[in-house]
């Protein structure tokens, strides 16, 4: 009868520390889920800040020809000045970027323009870096043409 | 009892194991769209007038079947708005499109108003692009005298 | 052994009850926390966006107290501080605010800013007749934003008439494009005149007048292009401000010296940028142009923009004599910019 009776105790601790169990691994799952949204979350502001360079550089009113109200028409010839120190200035620190004409490989200086189709500003160097890329059109001042290119925008810490 | 406390685990695990699936990059994806189809139709062919742009071309293509256009580098050299259009356009997505090998493209060119010159259609790309689950699509309006033309790129990932 | 069970149970129960009352207190409020830091993201993200699109939208902040006050670039509230830059930006708080993009068009180069405003009631009060005093009213207007788009809306009036006891002034629901292109028109041409209003709640007056007079906020113009900016204010008491173009003007009315010293900081550092690469672009053209002709204007065109960079380093905005000497750099550097446009170059 004791007997019976202890391990109907024992039964009903078990059951109670069983229950406390449950609800601790809950509360440790969803602080896990919480770091996990957390992560996730510091992922899509990575990538909403990368569109907002992206969209930034690509309707630049210091780059874009005149007329094209939807942006995307970079010039040659601003970009061909334009310095990593006014990139810096204008969006901040810790941004590189590149312009790059489909089929093109010489990269750009003063001395070889118009005969070229690469710019890059900030080069990154050996850091960590995330960036994304949109296809913009490229004018060519000189020649009144319109190419095809791919901007590159990125940022490292 | 003890089976209720399974359920509620693997309740539990479900929840944040679907909860972890996120969609990744939709803005992204749909701004590259964009300004991949608003990029091609301004580049300039290499042809003179009508087919000077490729969304001039595009137009001639749909609305003045018999007009020729001469190459810029050599007049001599003369093709049919449609034979531009056929050549220059998905040449000009596949060179861009290399940079992204994970991407496949399908674009449609058709006048705004479907009962105009005979519903026709000019499609570029892959059709399956269009069954496939996750799309993209950008729209764009190329505004002209006789019939305005609508134009459809939808991209997805292969 | 009953006894026993129901003891137990007493203390498990209140025990599970403590842990997850406290627990979801927390989590309450880290709730509410999150939800007013995702929307206070979702309104820089919104910003940014219609200041790299240019089109317009509305945006619900949900509460008037969200967002205590705007010291740019950023909104200070009591979650955290966003800073809104490096978009340049002219807030006022409110529950609904309507987000546009204005835009400083010097021909050669364009300075972007945004404006995020509730709605808002303005009435000018253009003292005398004089064309000059009706051309600021509708210069300033220009640079507030057309809200035909959205729901938040900005509404122009023009007053006061006195009639007796009672003064009346001109405000129906009209928006930007319609107030300048019709309003101010139809009464500088017929010719109305308005005497100065007494402070009306909900509604921001603008007198505009060639003598300074007593009133809250007050624009004397010494040219088409310049004056000086008088504001009465109850916490910051009187002040005086130089104003070289609308845009000054604008922004001391929507924050007052704040937000006047950031949007000129903001204006000059950006103008400074364009200036410099507008320069060296000139000067590359000047070498590789195939018309010889376009030569001496690119490289006029280069003169001055190295004499407006001078002007923007060397000068002070609250000074009146730099400022008009940077307005004069400014208006050749856009006629030049005009020829260089006429010769095809």
């Amino acid at each position: 009868m004791l007997r019976k009776g202890q391990m109907h105790l024992m039964e009903y601790v078990l059951l109670a520390f069983f229950i406390l169990m449950v609800i601790f691994l809950i509360i440790f799952f969803l602080m896990g889920w919480n770091i996990g949204t957390t992560s996730s979350r510091q992922h899509a502001l990575q990538q909403q800040r990368a569109t907002f360079l992206l969209k930034t550089f690509s309707n630049s009113p210091y780059l874009n020809k005149e007329g094209f109200k939807e942006g995307g028409m970079l010039e040659d010839s601003k970009l061909t000045v334009l310095e990593c120190s006014d990139l810096e200035e204008l969006v901040g620190r810790g941004i590189f970027a590149e312009v790059k004409i489909i089929d093109s490989i010489t990269e750009c200086e003063q001395e070889n323009y118009p005969r070229c189709g690469v710019w890059k500003f900030c080069s990154p160097g050996n850091k960590q870096f995330t960036a994304y890329d949109t296809p913009v059109n490229v004018y060519r001042t000189l020649t009144r043409d319109v190419e095809i290119g791919i901007l590159t925008v990125g940022f490292y810490e | 009892m003890i089976v209720l406390i399974i359920i509620i685990f693997i309740g539990v695990g479900l929840f944040l194991l679907i909860s972890s699936l996120t969609t990744e990059g939709t803005e992204y994806y749909n701004l590259y769209t964009h300004d991949l189809l608003v990029s091609v139709m301004r580049v300039k062919t290499g042809y003179k007038n009508p087919c000077e742009t490729v969304s001039d071309t595009l137009y001639c293509a749909m609305t003045r079947v018999e007009r020729q256009c001469k190459y810029s580098m050599d007049e001599t050299i003369k093709k049919d708005c449609r034979e531009v259009a056929d050549e220059v356009t998905p040449e000009v997505i596949r060179k861009v499109l290399t940079t992204k090998p994970s991407l496949d493209y399908y674009m449609i060119i058709q006048p705004e108003d479907p009962e105009h010159l005979g519903g026709e259609i000019i499609t570029y790309g892959n059709p399956d692009v269009q069954n496939r689950g996750k799309t993209w699509t950008a729209n764009e309006r190329v505004l002209r005298y006789q019939t305005n033309l609508q134009i459809q790129l939808i991209l997805t990932s292969i | 052994m009953q006894i026993f069970k129901i003891i137990f149970g007493v203390i498990l129960s209140a025990f599970i009850l403590t842990i997850l009352l406290r627990f979801s207190l927390s989590y309450e409020e880290i709730g509410e926390s999150s939800r007013e830091v995702e929307i206070l993201m979702g309104l820089k993200k919104t910003i940014e966006d219609v200041y790299t699109t240019g089109i317009s939208t509305d945006f619900d902040l949900g509460s008037e107290d969200l967002v205590n006050f705007y010291s740019p670039p950023n909104l200070v509230t009591s979650v955290t501080d966003v800073n809104l830059d490096p978009v340049p930006t002219l807030f006022v708080p409110g529950e609904r605010i309507s987000i546009h993009r204005g835009e400083y068009d010097l021909g050669w180069w364009k300075f972007y800013f945004v404006h995020a405003l509730p709605e808002m009631r303005i009435i000018f009060v253009p003292l005398g007749t004089s064309e000059t005093v009706w051309k600021i009213a509708e210069n300033i207007t220009k640079y507030l934003p057309s809200t035909e788009n959205t729901d938040a809306k900005v509404r122009f009036g023009v007053g006061c008439n006195e009639t007796g006891e009672t003064q009346t002034y001109l405000f129906l629901n009209w928006e930007r494009d319609y107030f300048i292109r019709t309003v101010l028109t139809y009464l500088f041409v017929e010719g109305y005149e308005f005497v100065q209003c007494k402070p009306i709640e909900g509604y921001r007056i603008i007198t505009i007048s060639e003598t300074p007079v007593d009133a809250d906020f007050q624009v004397v113009p010494i040219d088409d292009d310049m004056g000086y900016v008088y504001v009465r204010d109850i916490q910051e008491g009187s002040k005086t401000y130089l104003y070289k173009n609308p845009l000054d003007i604008v922004s001391i009315l929507l924050g007052g010296s704040k937000l006047y010293d950031y949007e000129n900081e903001r204006f000059l550092k950006e103008l400074s940028i364009a200036s410099s690469l507008a320069s060296r672009e000139s000067s590359l053209l000047r070498i590789k142009a195939r018309n010889p002709d376009c030569n001496i204007i690119y490289s006029r065109f280069t003169q001055v923009l190295g004499s407006l960079k001078s002007e923007i380093e060397e000068g002070n905005y609250r000074n009146e004599d730099d400022m008009k000497e940077l307005n004069k750099r400014i208006r050749e550097s856009s006629g030049i910019y005009q020829e260089l446009e006429e010769m095809g170059c």
